[in-house]
């Protein structure tokens, strides 16, 4: 009978043994690291940011002035409070802004979203400065399904393509809602007469393409029509053909150096048509401050917000926002969008109860927002809210005084004299 | 028929002062300097900033302003040049050599000290308003701001073209604008003239941008149209001839207001034209030897 050799219980012996052991080791830890993983990919601390904007170059000015300067606020505000409830994580997340300067480059714009999608992987990303930038960023952020509420946008095509881009949102009201305010404003002060002038870019076009065969249709006589280029130096040969022309409603379709221009020229040459109207600017605090309370009175522009409106939080945030950077340095318009657009974005993630960009936007896209610029509805990615569509600066104050139903003060009419 | 033409002309000549100006900074840096100093409209700019600063922070006069920055002006031209210029200079092989490297370098200040502004000023739009009354002159109007701007611009021209034709650094100029080596050859210290130049560069600019400041907005990216300007009027007057400068600079402005009578669509478009017009037709320049 043969014993059976007994076999040392050692590695080189059990050697099929040691090798499953060595499996169930490695696949346990495997499973232990990616687990720890999933886990801290789930809670996120912070929500994180982007923000590709112009800092340098020609964009900048109205960058700072209408989009960075509430932006922060809003940022700060938010983590001064802890951040954002997110129902999924059962906790608040403090943000935190990754901000790039696109130097109001189109393609440096582009490359930077791409690069705050892909290797910075932000959660959410806030919009550049200024129609062109928005309308580049528009497919890349539908691509990569970032919803972005684009602010300083300004163009009827918008419309046409935004089926297109359903993740990009046009929080501004675009120039339709904005011209279509100023007929019935000049047929109720029983405006006759017009000159209309405009720069040779989309705005200008664009906005004067609306109003011109309105004011035809409606029985005021366009005496003058003429545009001039953008980096125009001197408008008075063009404002002096105004003035001969002695109409009752001046319409400049501008960008803001000539509506300073235009403002400072006018002055000097005397031209005061009982109804004076420019474009983007206007509703800055620079242009008052830049000419006096008492020059601007009764100076008209496009798009009209101020403290007065009968939404909640609205006076508060303004205080808030001179507080914040000056009284000088406002935008009486785009800065109540601007924060009303991260309110909008501040209140889907709460209501998504998570930072799933699919979810937020089919959040932000069904349903009505409270935001300092009255109840925010988007219908196909279009906010349909408006505050005020026609502004009138009276003693300091940009007052809205069209649409009739959303006035904050009647219109002065005629305008003063220039002081 | 009068008022209309003086319109033209006395609105043409005020665009045109400045532009004069301007192009005088860039003729004395390029056309004797040799430094296509693409920087010049930063110095325009700081200039506008500095006039907009002591205005609104201390209720400094720009006429004021004027005399205070003016020497600040040179000198920080003056010393831009014998720390940068004058190094990159006695470094060149050619002249040739010399142009292009310091074309190089005048961009690299141009983003330098445009970045200084925006982290000082911020980039947002400013303004002030002085002097904006009107004036009457035959029945047409101007604003008052404006016409003292010209009277500036002339009388800083004039100030000029006497230091050039009557001092002795003013020969000194002209003739290493002639011929450098020559220059050199009799007695000139060429050194000391370029940084002269360079500074008297700087001063215009400055000296325009306090100007600039009390008629437009400003904000720290404004420069580059100042040196666009500049580089069609010093093309069109000649390079290397002040006096063309000058001229030149007032013959723009003129065109630019006719143009923008008959339609303002097609003012820039009119600067243009001349520009590639004298290219074509006449490549040194109205004055250009």
């Amino acid at each position: 009978m043969k014993k059976d050799k007994k076999r040392p219980l050692t590695l080189q012996n059990y050697p099929g043994a040691v090798l499953i052991l060595a499996f169930m080791l490695f696949t346990g830890v495997c499973l232990i690291l990616t687990q720890a993983q999933a886990a801290s990919g789930k809670a996120p601390d912070k929500i994180r940011i982007g923000n590709a904007i112009s800092l340098s170059g020609p964009y900048a000015p109205g960058a700072t002035t209408t989009q960075i300067a509430p932006y922060d606020m809003w940022l700060k505000e938010v983590n001064a409070k802890g951040g954002i409830f997110v129902k999924e994580y059962g906790k608040k997340l403090p943000l935190e802004m990754i901000r790039y300067d696109d130097k109001s480059d189109i393609g440096t714009a582009v490359k930077l979203i791409e690069k705050l999608i892909l290797e910075d992987k932000v959660d959410l990303l806030l919009p550049p400065w200024g129609t062109s930038m928005n309308f580049a960023i528009a497919p890349i952020v539908t691509k990569y399904e970032y919803p972005v509420m684009g602010v300083t946008v300004d163009s009827m095509k918008i419309k046409e393509i935004a089926p297109k881009i359903p993740y990009f949102f046009v929080h501004l009201n675009q120039p339709p809602v904005k011209a279509e305010a100023i007929i019935p404003l000049l047929k109720e002060l029983g405006v006759k007469t017009a000159a209309v002038v405009h720069h040779a870019d989309l705005h200008g076009i664009e906005f004067a393409g609306y109003v011109m065969p309105q004011l035809s249709i409606n029985g005021i006589d366009v005496v003058l029509y003429k545009t001039y280029p953008m980096g125009a130096k001197d408008l008075s040969p063009l404002l002096k053909q105004v003035k001969a022309a002695d109409v009752d409603a001046f319409l400049a379709f501008t960008y803001p150096p000539e509506t300073f221009l235009i403002t400072g020229q006018a002055k000097a040459i005397g031209l005061n048509p009982k109804l004076f109207y420019m474009s983007i600017g206007t509703a800055f605090a620079a242009y008052r401050e830049t000419f006096g309370a008492n020059v601007v009175e009764g100076v008209m522009g496009t798009g009209a917000w101020n403290p007065k409106v009968p939404y909640p939080g609205a006076k508060d945030f303004w205080d808030r926002m001179i507080q914040a950077v000056g009284p000088g340095k406002v935008d009486w318009y785009g800065n109540a969008f601007c924060y009303s657009s991260v309110q909008v974005l501040e209140q889907a993630i709460e209501k998504a109860g998570t930072l799933d960009r699919k979810k937020i936007r089919s959040v932000i896209a069904g349903n009505t927002f409270d935001t300092v610029i009255g109840p925010v509805r988007y219908e196909n990615q279009i906010n349909v809210q408006s505050p005020g569509e026609v502004g009138q600066w009276q003693n300091g104050e940009f007052e809205i005084v069209a649409a009739k139903a959303k006035r904050t003060a009647n219109p002065i009419y005629p305008k003063p004299q220039w002081p | 028929m009068l008022v209309t033409f003086l319109d033209i002309a006395i609105g043409g000549l005020i665009t045109g002062g400045i532009y004069a100006l301007i192009a005088v900074g860039l003729s004395l840096q390029y056309g004797v300097g040799r430094v296509l100093n693409v920087s010049h409209g930063e110095f325009i700019m700081v200039g506008a900033f500095a006039g907009w600063s002591l205005y609104t922070i201390w209720g400094i006069s720009p006429l004021v302003s004027l005399v205070i920055c003016s020497p600040i002006f040179f000198l920080i031209g003056f010393f831009v040049h014998i720390t940068l210029f004058r190094y990159l200079r006695s470094r060149s092989k050619s002249v040739e050599a010399f142009i292009d490297s310091s074309l190089l370098v005048s961009f690299g200040l141009l983003f330098i000290v445009q970045n200084i502004a925006l982290i000082t000023w911020k980039a947002d739009i400013r303004g002030y308003s002085y002097w904006d009354t009107s004036v009457t002159i035959l029945e047409a109007v101007f604003s008052l701001n404006r016409l003292v701007a010209l009277f500036f611009a002339v009388a800083m021209s004039g100030a000029f073209y006497l230091f050039l034709t009557h001092s002795r650094v003013g020969k000194a100029i002209r003739a290493s604008a002639e011929d450098p080596v020559t220059a050199q050859v009799m007695g000139v210290n060429i050194n000391r003239v370029l940084g002269i130049c360079f500074g008297l560069g700087a001063l215009m600019a400055g000296f325009s941008g306090i100007l600039i400041s009390m008629i437009y907005e400003i904000q720290p990216n404004m420069g580059l149209e100042y040196t666009l300007i500049a580089i069609i009027v010093v093309a069109l007057g000649g390079l290397g001839s002040i006096t063309g400068s000058l001229i030149g600079g007032f013959i723009l402005g003129l065109i630019g207001n006719i143009v923008t009578y008959v339609d303002p669509g097609l003012s820039l478009v009119a600067y243009y034209m001349i520009f590639i017009l004298v290219l074509l037709v006449r490549p040194k320049g109205i004055f250009g030897k």
